[in-house]
């Protein structure tokens, strides 16, 4: 039971990311041409989309692919997790930075300092796909901290 | 089912010390359609007056060891299967504590056999001059001075009349009032010893004579046709040739054809038991040292003993009506002996017959390896896996003393005990004892290796377990102990199957 809510909890969250993501990374970071840019083209939702994709993808590979207790660790989590906020802001840094560079626009300063926030959304929104899914995992439904 | 055992003399402290092995490693009797019987309890007598043997220690620490840990994993439940799984209790446990006469041992109090020169013990220096002259003829100047906490010195004729103070003994009258009539009884001795020879057939005769005798007081018909098995070991070992030593090799055989012919007038031929099993091996061991008893007489674990502890298994798998008894005569009484698939001088568990293999392979294995996972792994490994789920497995678990006595008392003796049997002649060495890989480290097979995944490791048991493990609620707080058992047998059952299939 405690873990269907903790699922639940965690999709909600999510949902609730992707509808209200335009606010959230606006109050996170703004920069008046770049943000307005950012809403107009949509690029809010897509790096939204983006990025809980490739958390909750990474976090199902983890639990359920690698899902090994040779790989349990709370260490080895810490090693998903790194990956994951490699992996996320960089692709929020390419996808709009070549958009924005096909329409001769350049936001790579503001591109650099959105990722980094969106980095501390990744990290986020891993933590919260890792609490939701991990209790089903065979190896590692005690990674990161126990049950 | 209750099995009486008795142990008699050193030999029989050595076989129960290999039974407690194999019962450790889960081995258990099964029925004719090969399903292991439910509800067995063994309740060990040894039968010993040197109480000084290292042999009789060893044995009686491991029965205390064994009992402790079986009551951490089961209680007083009785299990179907797993390590440690049949009961081992003592006669006052089973008398319920009522018997105050009764001390909570496996070990029978010989009274005064234990503390007297035989040449005390029949009151010789007041005997009349014609049982004086009797005594002369029956027993030597040595006999007469031997002080019996030493045991019987290879003396039968000092033991058999030591030992017939067995019916008056509060053992022999707690035996007999708890006795029930699908109750069992198991009498291991040696033939060309002391004790063993001498201990056998007075055990024997005071259930058969139960009808008659003083000493049991209700209870007689079932005592009288009680199921009797024993086990006979004929000489199997050499011992250095020391001049000053009333034990000499080139005695063992000329005793063992008298007692022999003994038994065959009064025991085995008059169908006193309903099945007798006869081991030996011609080849010798190394010579033992040459130890009548004064230096505490510890001698290396054997495969015979090991072999012999498979008889006490057997005779639980054998159908009550094939062991029937009559007037206290057995109707149809069995003889059994033993053979080796493969006779060479070292072996290993391939060389075992395949009804031995079918019944105690898989569990040594399995034992093995969860030796091998407690020395090497299962340390490193809490407060990850399967020792996070509920009931937890902590740090703590380590010291507490279910875990202790397994770890530092049991496990300890049962290195010994496999380092022994490989150092003695014959060479039974199942396991490699200084390999740690899972894979490599039983002798005569290796795991098969997967397409991908290659042979088996520690983290293939431990992540089994964790998977095993995510059961809810399969185990409630106080089933620590049987959670680690369970799991580890569930997966490595498992593992065997899967990789060492020709093992059995």
């Amino acid at each position: 039971m405690k873990q269907a809510i903790l699922l639940f909890t965690g999709v909600a969250l999510t949902v609730l990311f992707l509808i209200f993501c335009s606010p959230i990374y606006e109050s996170l970071y703004y920069s008046s041409e770049f943000s307005n840019e950012m809403y107009n083209s949509n690029m809010y939702f897509v790096i939204a989309v983006l990025t809980v994709l490739i958390t909750w993808v990474v976090a199902g590979i983890y639990y359920y692919v690698i899902n090994s207790v040779r790989f349990s660790r709370w260490y080895h989590w810490l090693i998903m997790l790194a990956a994951v906020t490699f992996c996320a802001p960089t692709v929020t840094y390419v996808y709009p930075n070549a958009e924005f560079t096909s329409q001769s626009y350049d936001y790579a300063v503001e591109l650099m300092n959105f990722a980094v926030v969106n980095l501390a959304v990744t990290i986020v929104m891993f933590i919260i796909a890792s609490f939701s899914i991990r209790w089903w995992s065979s190896q590692c439904r005690h990674t990161p901290i126990p049950q | 089912m209750r099995l009486f055992v008795f142990a008699v003399g050193g030999t029989g402290s050595r076989v129960l010390k290999s039974l407690i092995m194999l019962l450790a490693a889960g081995v258990r009797p099964k029925d004719k359609d090969g399903n292991s019987l439910k509800e067995v309890e063994i309740v060990p007598i040894v039968v010993d007056p040197h109480k000084a043997n290292d042999d009789l220690k060893r044995t009686e620490d491991l029965l205390k060891w064994y009992r402790d840990i079986r009551q951490s994993v089961y209680g007083n439940d009785h299990a179907e299967r797993g390590f440690f799984s049949v009961k081992i209790s003592t006669l006052k446990e089973i008398m319920k504590n009522t018997s105050t006469s009764l001390a909570d041992t496996f070990l029978f109090n010989l009274g005064d056999v234990e503390t007297k020169k035989f040449r005390d013990f029949i009151h010789f220096n007041s005997l009349t001059d014609e049982n004086h002259a009797l005594c002369s003829s029956l027993f030597s100047e040595d006999n007469l001075e031997t002080k019996m906490n030493i045991g019987f010195v290879g003396s039968p004729n000092i033991g058999s009349v030591a030992l017939n103070q067995f019916k008056d003994s509060a053992e022999f009258k707690g035996f007999a009032d708890i006795f029930k009539e699908e109750n069992r009884v198991f009498i291991i001795s040696s033939i060309f010893g002391g004790t063993g020879a001498a201990g056998f057939p007075i055990i024997v005769k005071n259930i058969r004579d139960a009808k008659d005798s003083s000493a049991v007081v209700g209870n007689k018909g079932t005592i009288r046709n009680a199921k009797i098995g024993a086990l006979t070991v004929l000489p199997y070992f050499d011992i250095e040739t020391d001049t000053d030593s009333p034990i000499s090799i080139t005695d063992f055989i000329v005793k063992t054809q008298s007692a022999l012919y003994y038994y065959d007038k009064s025991l085995t031929g008059d169908n006193s038991l309903n099945a007798c099993y006869y081991l030996g091996d011609e080849l010798k061991s190394d010579p033992y040292k040459n130890d009548p008893g004064n230096n505490g007489q510890k001698n290396k674990a054997h495969i015979i003993e090991t072999i012999g502890a498979l008889s006490i298994v057997d005779f639980m798998s054998i159908s009550d009506d094939k062991l029937a008894t009559e007037e206290g005569k057995a109707t149809t009484p069995l003889f059994r002996e033993y053979g080796l698939a493969n006779g060479a001088e070292t072996i290993n568990l391939m060389d075992l017959g395949k009804s031995t293999r079918r019944l105690i392979n898989k569990e040594m294995v399995k034992f093995h390896l969860f030796r091998l996972f407690i020395k090497n792994e299962f340390e490193n490994r809490i407060g990850q896996g399967f020792t996070q789920d509920a009931p937890e497995i902590k740090k703590g678990f380590l010291s507490a003393s279910f875990y202790r006595t397994l770890s530092e008392n049991f496990f300890v003796q049962y290195d010994i005990w496999l380092k022994e049997m490989a150092d003695n002649r014959r060479h039974f060495v199942p396991f490699k004892l200084e390999e740690n890989d899972i894979a490599k480290c039983i002798n005569g097979i290796e795991a098969k290796k997967s397409f991908l995944k290659g042979a088996i490791d520690y983290m293939d048991i431990f992540g089994g377990m964790t998977t095993k493990s995510k059961k809810k609620d399969a185990y409630s707080d106080s089933q620590v102990p049987f959670k680690l058992f369970d799991l580890f047998e569930q997966v490595v059952d498992e593992i065997i199957d899967e990789k060492y299939n020709s093992l059995t």
